[in-house]
């Protein structure tokens, strides 16, 4: 659909316009609260596959559980899981200390702060890969029961949004390095900043609910 | 983008104005409370609990939350004024929707669960 401007030059002066100008001056201002809604609306993605871990986490079919592997170990390392913690928490700080330095107008510290963000992001990736390919290596994979069909799913989605985070991070340097800090990036590493915050949230509910309450249970 | 073709640059930082940005010490106060409450979850299944596994569970629920608030209150700045009590109203919708659609899930599943047959298999090796 086309939207025609009829447009006729009048006496001089401004051009009468016969149209109404729907769409406000956009400045950016609506941005960080979309943003932030989307956040929420990611968050009950991941409440639809907290609430089927709820129910089929303990569907272990014979197979590995969290506090045995079938191999005489656990399936849950929990100091993996604690160092994995202190990681996201020390990049979701990392980054909204970032996030203040752009305040500020110091992109070069802002852009340290990003990096070790991104450091501690792939330190996180790499902890998460290993204990998949270690399960995969005693057999607790995918297909070998509801327990951990919902596990992995779970775990993943987390680790495929930390990608995506990892990414946007690359993305927004060369943004900043490019243009400098402007309106434009002040408003992405905002959002960024949530996104990575609300990654962080995430993993404490993962954290808490999947392998504390795994161990206790 | 178009900002930099208008007015974007001239009032710097309007566009991020409601988002409420913390100081320092803020982010200092949010790690602290983070760490220790995480330290505090890690500690007390390392214990091996305290009482029975449902008193557990429960202090764990309790810090979970307790964690998440402290995050959006410290880190994300999340209060009634940001960007015009527009976060506010989202969050505790969003929150809303996670306590029906959670506990209407576990009630129903489990309901179902307790209704069905028993099946062999359900155990893990200890014969949970």
């Amino acid at each position: 659909m086309t939207t025609t401007t009829i447009m006729s030059h009048g006496k001089g002066g401004e051009p009468p316009a016969f149209h109404v100008t729907e769409e406000h001056d956009h400045d950016g201002a609506s941005t960080v609260i979309g943003f932030w809604m989307f956040l929420m609306s990611d968050m009950l993605l991941f409440c639809g596959l907290f609430a089927i871990y709820a129910w089929l986490g303990g569907h272990y079919a014979n197979g590995p559980a969290p506090l045995d592997d079938g191999h005489g170990g656990q399936l849950f390392h929990l100091p993996v899981v604690a160092a994995n913690t202190v990681i996201m928490l020390l990049s979701a700080f990392f980054c909204t200390m970032g996030m203040a330095e752009t305040r500020k107008g110091n992109a070069g510290l802002a852009l340290k702060w990003f990096g070790a963000t991104a450091l501690l992001g792939a330190c996180f990736l790499f902890n998460q890969f290993s204990e998949l390919k270690h399960m995969e290596a005693i057999g607790a994979t995918y297909q070998t029961s509801a327990f951990l069909s919902c596990l992995i799913t779970l775990v993943c989605a987390h680790s495929l949004h930390v990608i995506a985070g990892l990414v946007w991070v690359g993305v927004l340097t060369v943004q900043v390095l490019q243009h400098g800090l402007n309106a434009a990036n002040e408003r992405r590493v905002v959002c960024f900043s949530m996104f990575w915050n609300f990654l962080d949230i995430t993993w404490v509910c993962v954290f808490i609910f999947v392998y504390l309450m795994g161990v206790i249970r | 983008m178009s900002d930099h073709t208008h007015a974007g640059h001239a009032h710097g930082h309007a566009v991020t104005e409601g988002f409420g940005y913390g100081s320092v010490q803020s982010y200092l106060v949010g790690l602290g409370l983070a760490a220790v409450l995480s330290a505090l979850a890690f500690g007390l299944v390392a214990m091996g609990g305290v009482g029975s596994i449902q008193t557990t569970a429960v202090v764990l629920v309790a810090i979970a939350i307790a964690r998440v608030i402290v995050h959006m209150v410290c880190f994300l700045r999340v209060s009634s004024c940001s960007e015009e009590g527009w976060m506010m109203v989202t969050t505790v919708f969003t929150v809303m929707v996670v306590v029906i659609a959670m506990i209407g899930s576990i009630w129903i599943m489990l309901h179902g669960e307790i209704n069905m047959m028993p099946m062999p298999g359900t155990e893990s090796f200890r014969g949970q």
